[in-house]
């Protein structure tokens, strides 16, 4: 099991953004995580990368608790721009590439190219949708177990979207990742989900097989989405 | 050690400019004080007629370097205070806390290069404390006057020594503050300024209370006069003890502060 989540409640000052969400993952497989926004989805993603902790319950990934031993094996693209502005682009992934085993750079330099990134630029200079395709580059450059992805597509221009989505699945995918990715713009990732949990409010309001719930319920993710959503 | 290194690096390079700034306007007072402190004439001096006339005078030429020195000390705390900050406000934090090493190493590589600041200006300050009052030394020799009263020149090694073990002292000391303080801060989800002010004052308050020799950083802020009169330093605790209660009281702010950063703060 890649990830076991057990009835996980998280409190924020004010509001309970989770409230006992249980879940597992097998190895290898893609998992949507859909919903509005402030469903608990990033949430979600925070704690199983180790920024922050549940309030009440487990979660794990490779059979641990969550903590710095997992982190080594997960690449996680936050919803926002992590990146320090004033490294240049390579050398913002040179300095990720000293933490994590296997790094790969020559994957990393492919991965820039494709993405149109030109290694010298400093990263503060990049636009928000550049910004997001180095998330992705940082992400798929080591041989992970786990990818955790925040929103991927925020801020890519539309266009380039699919071709992104596509070639990190065909492509930069380093064999058998388990990938857990959360967006809004299901259509566009719907095709590579594999499972699929819709949340709302905090908790999980519909969960299965893509191609299962596609076949029973006689929708497309994209409306499942939106009748989760109402 | 090498994810160490590289956090140590990237601490240095993210707060270059300010670092830089900082060291250059220490040793540009320096070298001005050093200037003033060499065109002073014997003439001068004997001029000032009583011995505390001779003292403000000598005080007054060695005003950038007292200044210099008091700068680069005051600023320390509020250096690794502002290394905390600044990931927060630009949101690297995330990347921070993914990684897979500890947050105790992240931030003491913040602390070791605000500490390599610390060495690198305060090296700077005590030599150059210790050229001027050498000078002051010949001029108070010539005129016969207050350098027979206090004492003989201390060995340059003698004073570099008691210098930086008043340094590491003070260093750690201040870190320790500003770690535990920050490490409540971000520890709390909600009112992280009082929560920040509340535990630098209790942790302030606590030194004061049960510190003794807390005494001994007022040399920071008067000048260190690098002279001895029989067992005597003038303005320099001699005594180990203070020193270890200092530090000893440092690193357990620190680690409360570790502690709570690594036990208690999240995103």
């Amino acid at each position: 099991m890649m990830i076991d989540v057990r009835d996980v409640w998280k409190r924020y000052p004010g509001a309970w953004v989770l409230r006992g969400v249980s879940f597992q993952v097998e190895r290898g497989r893609v998992q949507g995580v859909l919903g509005e926004n402030g469903s608990g989805k990033s949430t979600l993603f925070r704690i199983l990368a180790g920024l922050t902790r549940p309030s009440r319950g487990s979660a794990e990934v490779m059979g641990q608790e969550v903590s710095v031993k997992t982190r080594q094996h997960v690449a996680y693209l936050a919803e926002v721009n992590p990146f320090y502005d004033w490294m240049k682009v390579m050398e913002q992934v040179e300095f990720l590439a000293r933490f994590y085993p296997g790094w790969d750079m020559d994957k990393s330099r492919e991965l820039l190219s494709f993405m149109g990134l030109d290694e010298d630029k400093k990263v503060g200079a990049l636009s928000r949708g550049q910004q997001g395709r180095l998330k992705v580059v940082c992400a798929f450059s080591w041989p992970s177990d786990l990818v955790l992805m925040d929103e991927p597509l925020s801020g890519i221009d539309p266009p380039s979207r699919k071709r992104i989505v596509e070639a990190l699945f065909s492509e930069f995918r380093f064999g058998e990742q388990t990938i857990l990715i959360s967006t809004h713009l299901v259509h566009e990732v719907g095709e590579f989900i594999e499972d699929v949990m819709f949340m709302k409010e905090g908790e999980i309001a519909l969960s299965g097989n893509a191609d299962a719930l596609r076949e029973e319920r006689g929708e497309s993710l994209s409306e499942m989405f939106e009748m989760v959503a109402m | 050690m090498k994810p160490f290194f590289a956090l140590y690096m990237k601490e240095l390079k993210a707060n270059k400019m300010l670092f830089l700034f900082l060291l250059l306007l220490i040793t540009g007072m320096n070298v001005y004080g050093l200037m003033k402190v060499a065109n002073v004439s014997q003439e001068q001096l004997v001029a000032q007629e009583q011995l505390g006339l001779i003292l403000k005078f000598v005080l007054f030429v060695m005003l950038p370097i007292n200044l210099a020195k008091s700068i680069l000390f005051l600023s320390l705390p509020f250096l690794l205070a502002h290394t905390f900050n600044s990931e927060w406000r630009s949101e690297t934090h995330y990347q921070m806390f993914a990684l897979p090493v500890s947050q105790y190493t992240v931030i003491l590589a913040k602390v070791a290069a605000v500490a390599s600041v610390g060495f690198v200006g305060g090296g700077i300050v005590i030599g150059c404390v210790y050229l001027s009052m050498a000078k002051v030394a010949d001029w108070l020799i010539g005129v016969g006057s207050i350098f027979i009263v206090i004492g003989e020149l201390m060995p340059f090694f003698d004073f570099v020594l008691i210098a930086h073990l008043l340094l590491v002292t003070y260093m750690i000391f201040v870190f320790g503050i500003v770690t535990g303080m920050e490490g409540v801060k971000y520890s709390v989800k909600r009112y992280r300024r009082l929560a920040a002010v509340a535990s630098f004052l209790f942790f302030l308050f606590f030194s004061f209370f049960t510190l003794q020799g807390l005494g001994v950083f007022t040399s920071f802020l008067m000048p260190i006069l690098p002279f001895a009169y029989g067992e005597m330093l003038i303005f320099i605790e001699t005594s180990v003890t203070p020193y270890l209660s200092i530090i000893l009281t440092g690193i357990i702010f620190m680690i409360i502060g570790l502690v709570m950063y690594e036990k208690r703060a999240e995103i």
